[in-house]
C-alpha cells in the first residue's frame, strides 16, 4: 500500500488529482503557528515542492501552536529546523529552507518557479510585500492571518477565464499604521486558532492544486473562535491595482540578492548560534557590546503598558512605539535601539524610522524581552550605572 | 380596555457586526443601528461616533460584499467593519 492509497481511492479525488498535487510547487512564508499545519498537510498530502521562507528562531512561547518544534528546537531557526522535521516524517519530500524574512530585495526570487504561495507571516508588511510580489508574478496566493480569538484567510489572484484578478489591495488598499499591526506576542493567541485557519488554507491549496474542488478568488473567510462562527465576504477588482502601481513597484525591482542562503546545507549549519540576517537586528549580547561602546545611546522600550511586569528605568519608555506619539526630540536622534517584546514590533518600527529618517540609525533586539535573561539585564544595569568602567582596555 | 404599548420596532434599522481589533475600539454601535441612505452617510456618522476610526485602515462590507465605492444600503441591511489582522 502507497502513503497516498486513502486519497487516491476518493471519489472525486483520484490518481490524476494526486497526480497535479505532486507536479505542485508551493512557497510557504513563514513557518509558525499558520506555517507548521500548512507544512504538515501539504506534505503528506504529497505536494511535489515545498518552499519555506522564514527567518525566525524558535522560541517557548511558540511551542503552545508551532507543533513543528518543542523543547529541544529552542533557539534554533524555523525554516531548517521545519525542513529536518518534515524529512524525518517523510524522506522522499522534496523541500527547501530560506532562513531569512521576506524582504522588497528577495521576494521576488522567494516566489520565483512556484505555482502557489501561502502566507504564513504575522507581519502586515510581509502580506502587502506578498500580494505585490504575486500580483507582479501573475501567481495566486493565499492570505492566512489571526487577531486574538479570531481568524482569516482568502485567496488571491486567482481569476477565472475572462475575469480581472482580486488582491489584497482590493481590500485593503493602504496599508495600516503601525498600531494596527500587532502580532501573537501582543494579542496572545490559543494554538488551535492558527490551527484552524492553517488547515484551512492548506485545505483550499489542495482544492486549488488537485483541481478537485472549486476555489473562488477574493473570497474572504473569517472565524470567531469565541462564537465558533464562520464568516464570509465576497471582495470584487477595486483600487487594489492603482495602489499597488503607485506604492510598491519600485520597491520590488531593487535588488538584494546578497541576503540569499544558498541551500539547505548551508542553512542547516547555521544551527543554534543563527538570528535573522537583519542588519537591524540585534541580539542582547551585542546589545551590551554596544552600549559599553556607546553608553548614552538611546533605547525605547515599547511595550505596551500591559506588557510589562518589571521596571526599566535604564531604557526611555514609549508604550506602543505609535509614531504618531512620539518622545520629544526622537528626530534629533541619530542612533536608537528598539526594543518590544517578542522583536518583531521593534523590528517594525526600526525599518519605519530609519526609512522616515534617513540620517538615523535603528536597531531592534531580537526576541525582545522575552529573549532577556536575569543575568544580561544585571550585566546591563552594571554598564548603565557605570558608564567609566565599560571601555575594555 | 386600555391600550398596551406596543414596543417599537424599526423594520428599516441595519445591523452592525464588528471583527479584529475595533471590538475594542470605544463607541462602536455594534448591533442594531439606524437606517442611512447609503454608505457614505453610514461612515460619516460611524466616525462621529468613534473620531479613532479615522486614522484606521478597515473594510465596509454591506449584506457579505466589500464595498469599494459609495452605495445605496436597503432597509435591514447587515454592514461589517472588518480590520486587517496582523498575527500567524
Amino acid at each position: 500500500m502507497g502513503r497516498f492509497d486513502r486519497q487516491v481511492v476518493l471519489t472525486g479525488f483520484g490518481k490524476e488529482s494526486q497526480e497535479r498535487l505532486g507536479n505542485a510547487r508551493v512557497a510557504v512564508i513563514g513557518a509558525g503557528g499558520l506555517g507548521c499545519p500548512i507544512l504538515q498537510y501539504l506534505a503528506a498530502a504529497g505536494v511535489g515542492y515545498l518552499r519555506i521562507v522564514d527567518g525566525d528562531s524558535i522560541h517557548e512561547s511558540n511551542l503552545n501552536r508551532q507543533t513543528l518544534y518543542g523543547y529541544a528546537d529552542i533557539g534554533f531557526p524555523k525554516a531548517p529546523t521545519a525542513v529536518e522535521k518534515l524529512q524525518q516524517q517523510y524522506p522522499d519530500l522534496n523541500i527547501g529552507a530560506f532562513n531569512l524574512y521576506l524582504e522588497a530585495g528577495n521576494a521576488a526570487d522567494m516566489v520565483r518557479d512556484i505555482d502557489l504561495v501561502i502566507d504564513g507571516s504575522d507581519s502586515i508588511p510581509t502580506r502587502y510585500l506578498l500580494n505585490d510580489a504575486c500580483a507582479e508574478k501573475g501567481i495566486p496566493w493565499i492570505m492566512g492571518a489571526v487577531h486574538g480569538h479570531e481568524g482569516m484567510l482568502a485567496l488571491w489572484n486567482y481569476p477565472p477565464a475572462g475575469h480581472s484578478p482580486v488582491d489584497y489591495r482590493d481590500l485593503y488598499p493602504e496599508m495600516p499604521g503601525i498600531r494596527q499591526q500587532v502580532d501573537c506576542d501582543g494579542t496572545g493567541v490559543l494554538g488551535v486558532l492558527p490551527g484552524i485557519i492553517g488547515l484551512a488554507q492548506a485545505s483550499m491549496a489542495i482544492r486549488l492544486l488537485s483541481g478537485a474542488a472549486p476555489v473562488q478568488q477574493g473570497m474572504v473567510h473569517s472565524y470567531d473562535w469565541r462564537s465558533d462562527r464562520w464568516f464570509q465576504w465576497q471582495v470584487y477588482p477595486g483600487r487594489g491595482k492603482a495602489c499597488r502601481a503607485s506604492d510598491n513597484k519600485a520597491c520590488l525591482a531593487s535588488d538584494n540578492k546578497a541576503r540569499l542562503a544558498p541551500n539547505n546545507a548551508a542553512l542547516l549549519a547555521f544551527g543554534k548560534a543563527s538570528h535573522p540576517l537583519d542588519p537591524r537586528v540585534l541580539d542582547w549580547q551585542e546589545l551590551l557590546e554596544r552600549l559599553r561602546e556607546t553608553p548614552g545611546l538611546s533605547c525605547f522600550d515599547i511595550r505596551e503598558w500591559t506588557e510589562r511586569s518589571d521596571e526599566t528605568p535604564w531604557f526611555h519608555s514609549w508604550p506602543g512605539g505609535d509614531p504618531a506619539l512620539a518622545p520629544e526630540g526622537l528626530e534629533t536622534l541619530q542612533d536608537l535601539v528598539l526594543i518590544c517584546k517578542a522583536g518583531k514590533r521593534s523590528l517594525e518600527l526600526a525599518r519605519h524610522l530609519a526609512q522616515k529618517h534617513p540620517g538615523m540609525q535603528t536597531w531592534s533586539v531580537a526576541g525582545g524581552w522575552d529573549a532577556s535573561e536575569q543575568a544580561l539585564l544585571d550585566e546591563l544595569c552594571r554598564i548603565v550605572s557605570n558608564p567609566s568602567k565599560n571601555k575594555r582596555a | 380596555m386600555d391600550s398596551i404599548a406596543k414596543p417599537h420596532i424599526d423594520l428599516a434599522a441595519c445591523r452592525l457586526l464588528c471583527f479584529g481589533m475595533l471590538s475594542d475600539l470605544p463607541g462602536i454601535p455594534v448591533g442594531e443601528i439606524p437606517h442611512f441612505p447609503d454608505t457614505d452617510a453610514f461612515t460619516t456618522w460611524l466616525q462621529a461616533q468613534c473620531p479613532e476610526l479615522n486614522s484606521m485602515v478597515y473594510a465596509l462590507a454591506l449584506n457579505r460584499e466589500i464595498v469599494q465605492e459609495n452605495r445605496a444600503i436597503p432597509a435591514g441591511a447587515e454592514l461589517a467593519l472588518l480590520p486587517p489582522f496582523s498575527g500567524g
